[in-house]
Parts: structure tokens; sequence; C-alpha cells
């Protein structure tokens, strides 16, 4: 692309040519260059902010980020960066994610078996959804396709072992608290940070030569103004160490020293996959003032060791004065971890007793129960504790009031036990 | 054009002409070096921007203490307590019958009971003179003054409302902030604590402590606080402290407040939740022969 780039600069009548050839590098948005140049520009500001008292552009106030857009584009929008009207009209009108079905879901919901089981996520009951206007679909407007940039082979084998190593929402394995994201663990959250269900109020307050970030999940970004030098490189945070500055109306904010310990990804507001450490990663943050309401926020990630180029997402921020922030003490009562850990040892603990007496075969614990009818867990375990969802879920729990054992009925037979190892001399007859 | 703020920042240094307040006994600088010296905001009040630290022992024990051993064996010398004269108006702290003696339990279960042991919130005053620093944002632009605190150790942070006095939207650790200028004075209005919490089934409460030595206070706490600049580099800070249920009066601690000198100087993090982990579930994890 080195080579259109130059074409680009010499005549009009090759630039028709060039640009035709390089259709397929454009960004999307449309705000970025038109030169066809492979490197992605940032966009510049199209709104003057009033000013400090001492001449920066006043960003202060209160900033929410709400999003569904995905930060890939999925497959079914390959060649289509934007939707139509109809097409936003058509989306507004379905949920806004897959997990209507969920913890909490109301009981006269039509759920499958498979959403009902999953508890993973809060239902959308829970979410607090203030969408911004935005008929992109996808968050990464570079590379042009909305995807990742491919990852070196290298990264790839160091991804593929890290998962190996730490539980994730999908492996749902729980060793430790390590293999929780840290948010979970109200450690902090992904910087950059992206889109979440709630809580994604953001307030900027500003003095001379600084400005700081509250997102009220978690996390305070103080950024220096004043163009000092980076932290030793030994020293290591979780949101790094940011450096920031005004070009024009724009904030630009240049972040390096992260810690390699953040490697998870898939929690609330996360934005890099699981399994890259952060430790070598160069952020660059811009916050272009677009209206008095709004500023688009790019977010350009490079790190030579995992990608093969550098990838940028953007994502609106509209003001809000009515957004009140609270205080999120999180790890303060953070029974969720101990809980799930708990849970964890005492099936285990269950297990090796279950163990001790000989191996239970497959039909003297709930996975033996897949496939059978109504009628035949009737027989073997007695009455349900309850059953919901229009009866696609049976409630059983175990004697001891440890346990609970959840049936999920597809078609009148069982498709899905949770958990699919309880000894089923431990479910209490009715 | 570079750092446009730099010449603002000199024209904030603007001479005042009235007489800066300091609390009684405490005169760090004369009047007119005090004028000349404080940063001020446009509307005139003390800037209070910047990275400040408490250099004492209140939290280890606001009554103060002779040097003492350290709880954990294995810490010898680095465990110690310090020793420090108190920063307790009159010396004691006047707690009811009751708290008096609650006091003494918490200081022998101060192993288990101290929050900042889990790295709960510190909470208001305790998060002033946490051995840690914390940075003051100030302005005021657009017609509306903002403060806001951000102290390094765990998530601690408050936005202090500085316009017309709010109502606490819901109780919360670090307390709801109303904030207003008494000649230089900042004072702030602190209320709406959080009731005890229990962290794990079989833990006890997580209670408000405001130090080491097991001092507390309940959800009934208010504090003013009051922030007075001594001169470019202090700041004096009083808090006053009434607890209807486990005080017998309201009663005063003062400090100096010491501002971070050192070139380039930044709050780095103390993610302290991380720190806790192995103690608050290290028996949750799964041992590695099972």
């Amino acid at each position: 692309m080195k080579m259109s780039h130059r074409f680009f600069i010499s005549t009009g009548t090759l630039t028709i040519l060039i640009a035709f050839l390089s259709a397929a590098f454009v960004p999307v948005t449309g705000q970025a260059q038109t030169s066809g140049a492979a490197t992605w520009t940032p966009p510049k500001a199209t709104y003057s902010p009033p000013r400090t008292p001492w001449g920066d552009p006043d960003l202060q106030g209160v900033w929410d980020y709400q999003s569904r857009i995905p930060m890939q584009r999925p497959a079914q929008f390959k060649d289509k960066p934007t939707l139509t009207e109809a097409e936003l009209a058509a989306l507004a009108k379905t949920p806004p994610n897959q997990d209507s079905c969920g913890v909490g879901t109301r009981k006269d919901v039509a759920c499958t078996p498979e959403q009902l089981a999953d508890i993973g996520a809060y239902n959308e009951f829970w979410n607090n959804r203030n969408f911004l206007a935005d008929n992109r679909t996808s968050l990464i407007v570079d590379p042009p396709d909305g995807r990742f940039p491919p990852m070196m082979p290298e990264a790839q084998k160091r991804q593929a072992e890290i998962q190996k190593t730490i539980g994730t929402f999908d492996r749902q394995r729980y060793d430790s608290w390590e293999d929780f994201p840290t948010v979970t663990r109200c450690i902090t959250e992904h910087t950059p940070n992206g889109p979440q269900g709630y809580n994604s109020g953001t307030l900027i307050t500003q003095s001379p030569g600084w400005i700081v970030m509250f997102r009220e999940r978690l996390d305070t970004r103080i950024i220096p103004l004043d163009k000092r030098p980076h932290i030793d490189d030994h020293i290591r945070q979780w949101n790094g160490d940011s450096r920031g500055w005004f070009e024009g109306n724009t904030l630009v904010v240049e972040t390096t020293n992260f810690t390699d310990k953040q490697i998870i990804g898939g929690g609330a507001g996360s934005t890099i996959p699981t399994g890259i450490p952060f430790g070598n990663i160069r952020l660059i943050e811009r916050w272009v003032p677009v209206s008095a309401k709004r500023m688009n926020y790019y977010a350009t990630i490079t790190d030579a060791k995992t990608w093969t180029k550098p990838w940028t997402f953007m994502l609106p921020w509209e003001r809000d004065n009515t957004y009140q922030l609270f205080e999120y003490a999180c790890h303060e009562a953070n029974i969720g971890i101990l809980n799930s850990l708990r849970g964890e040892r005492l099936l285990e603990q269950k297990a090796a007793e279950a163990a001790a007496k000989g191996a239970l075969s497959s039909d003297q614990t709930s996975d033996g129960l897949i496939g059978a009818t109504e009628a035949a867990i009737r027989s073997k375990l007695g009455e349900p504790k309850a059953v919901d969802y229009n009866g696609s879920r049976w409630t059983y729990e175990t004697a001891d009031g440890v346990f609970v054992l959840y049936l999920f009925f597809a078609e009148g037979k069982v498709k899905i036990a949770t958990p699919n190892d309880l000894p089923l001399n431990a479910v209490k007859r009715r | 054009m570079e750092n446009p703020w730099k010449f603002a920042l000199i024209v904030l240094f603007a001479v005042r002409t009235t007489a800066a307040q300091t609390p009684a006994g405490q005169t760090a600088l004369g009047p007119n070096q005090l004028q000349t010296q404080i940063r001020r905001l446009p509307n005139g009040k003390p800037d209070l921007s910047g990275i400040w630290q408490a250099l004492n022992t209140a939290n280890w024990d606001l009554e103060g203490q002779g040097g003492g051993p350290s709880p954990v064996l294995e810490l010898g010398a680095i465990g110690a307590t310090p020793p420090g004269l108190g920063v307790v108006e009159g010396g004691k702290i006047p707690y009811q019958e009751w708290a008096a003696k609650k006091k003494q339990e918490n200081y022998k279960n101060r192993l288990k009971l101290d929050p900042e042991l889990k790295c709960h919130l510190p909470g208001v005053p305790r998060a002033t003179y946490l051995p840690y620093p914390f940075q003051i944002f100030s302005s005021v632009s657009q017609g509306k003054e903002r403060l806001a605190i951000v102290y390094q150790y765990s998530y601690a942070r408050r936005e202090i409302n500085m316009g017309k006095p709010t109502e606490a939207p819901i109780d919360s650790w670090m307390g709801w902030s109303n904030g207003k200028w008494e000649g230089d004075t900042l004072v702030i209005d602190v209320s709406a604590f959080t009731t005890p919490i229990l962290l794990s089934p079989e833990g006890p409460p997580s209670e408000h402590w405001l130090d080491r030595a097991g001092n507390f206070h309940s959800d009934a706490l208010h504090v003013i606080e009051r922030f007075t600049p001594l001169g470019p580099n202090h700041l004096a800070y009083e808090a006053l402290i009434e607890d209807t249920k486990v005080f017998t009066r309201p009663w005063k601690i003062s400090m100096p407040l010491y501002r971070r000198l050192e070139k380039n100087m930044q709050l780095l993090e103390f993610k302290c939740p991380e720190y806790t982990e192995e103690l608050l579930l290290g028996p949750y994890r799964k041992q590695p022969n099972k």
C-alpha cells in the first residue's frame, strides 16, 4: 500500500485508479484517510469544546459509552460495515443480547435448556441500556474488515498455552481466584475499556496539568498532561502508565507499562481477547470531540509480539448529566468468588467420597438422567421441589441442603443436568 | 503553542488581599508570605490541587502510643508499631462504656478484624492518614467548582459536591461529601456511611475502624473535615467526629498534610484486593495434591 500512497500524491487521474484498486482498504466509517494508505489516520475533531480557565478543552462531567455493537464484525456482515435505517429499526426490536434468558429470567419467558442452564451472565433485566445512535457492524475501525488483525504464530501458541492453564467463562473451571477475570476479583477492568451491560458512566475532572477519569467500576485513571517521561520500565500496573496531551481539541493519551498479569478477557468491558498478556501493549487513545454531547473514543493497540499490525476500535462517548456515579465497593462484599471456589471444593470432596466408596456408574449420577422422560425422573427421584419455565426446569436438592440439581427438559426429555456428576442417592426424596 | 495552562498557573498564583485563616497554634508563615504563596482558583478560593500525604502514626493509633512489637512474629521490626504522639484533641477518644470495651476487644483481635488487613475501603477520615499519598483535583470551569480526591489505597476516591448540599442517594463506605468554603478553609460534611457487612459466611462482619489499634465508629458517623492551607506545600487538616451510637460527645483530630514534592510525583496503583486473595480465599483454592 505504500506504493499506492506514492501514486496518490502524484496525479488526479491516478488517484481515481488507485482509489478503485484500494477500495477494500478504505476504512468503513469514512472519518479516516482518503489516501488509501495502509496506516490508519485518526480523524480530526469537528467540535471545539469550551476552554478551562487554563486553556485546555473542558471535557469535565459524566460520560457514558453503552453500545450493543460487537468488537469484531460478525460473519454475516462481512462486506457490510454499516446497517441501513430499516436494518437498524429491525435490530432495535430485538433483545440487545442473547442472554434475555439466564440468571433471574422471568418464569414466563420461553428459553432453551442451554440458555436456562447458562449461569455465566446476568439476564437483560440487570442491564442499563442507553445505546447511542451508531449504525456500524463492528467497533473495530482498523483493520477495515472490522476484525482483529492476524496474530503472530508465536502469539497463537502462547495464547493456546495460557488458555490451557487458566479457567475461563467457557471452561467453567475454578481452581483458584486466578481463574476469574480481574473485574470479578474486584481488581481492575481492561484498559482500554469496552462496552458493558451497566456502570460504564465515567466522570472526568480536570485541574491544571492533570485529567482524571473515574470509571464507575473500580478504576481511576490519573493522567498527567506535562509530557513527563513514563515510569521505569520495571514498574508494571494493571492500567499501565498514562501520559496525555491535547492535540487541538483532541485528548491523546499514550499508555505503556501494563502488567503481564492481565491475561483474561471475557469479562464486562474487556477489549483484549483471553490469552494475550498485556505487558507488551502500547496503547494510544484519542478522545475526539464531534459535538457538545459526543466524543468519539479511539483506542489503538500496538503489540508487535501479538499482532501483525496495530488495530483500532472506536466507541462513542456521550455526555450524560443525569448519570449519578455510585461507589463500586466490589471487593468489600465479594462473596461471588468465595462461594464459587467453596462450591467447587465441595463438589470435589463429594466426588472423592463417592470414589472412595467405589466408582459410581453413570446411571448412579445425574449424568445418567440425560434423555430420561418426566415419568422416569419421577420414579427415580420423586416429585421435584419446583417446576419452572413452563415445565422446562425441574429443581431437586440434596438431603444435606448443600446442592441444587436442575434438570432442563426439551421435548419431554432431560437435555441438561446441572451439576452432571451429582450422586443420585444424595438427592432428597419428597 | 506549548502548555497554555502554564501561563494560566502564573495568573492563578496572583495575590489575594484578605488574610488566610489558620487554625489556632498553626503559624507556619506570616500573613504576607501566605497570601503570595497559596495557589488560587479563578474564584479566589485556595487551589488545593496536588498530591498530599500525612506524616504521622495516626493510622497505627489515633491516641498515640509508644513503640511496640509486631503482631506477626515473622515480621520482626518491619511489622513493629512506630511510636507517635497522637492526633486526638485532648488525647483520649470519648467512648461510651460498651464501646471502650469493644475497642479493647478489637485491639486483641486486630489480626482478624482490621478492615485494612482485608483491603476494605477505609472511609473518612481514615483515608486521609493512611500511609499512602492522595491527590486532590480542583478547578472552577464553566461557572462550576469541581473537587475530586483520589487515594492511592485500593480504589478509594471521593467526588466532593461543591454546589448546593445534596442528600446521599444511598449509604457508602466512603460516605457522601458536601463541600463549601469558610474563608480559605475547605469544609466537607461527610455522612451516610454503610452498616457493617458480612463478607464470609463464617467470618465476622467487616466494621469501620479508624486505625490499626481498633478504634472504631458506627454507621451513625458524621464527619466535618476542614482543609486550610498553611502555605504552598502544607495543609492543616481537622476532622470533627460525631457518632451518637459510639461516643459520648463529638471529638476532633488534627494534623498537617504535606505536599509530595518529588519531581514527577504521581500516584501509582495499590490495588490491594489482589494482596488479600490468599488470605481471604486461600482455604478454597484447589490444593495441588487433590
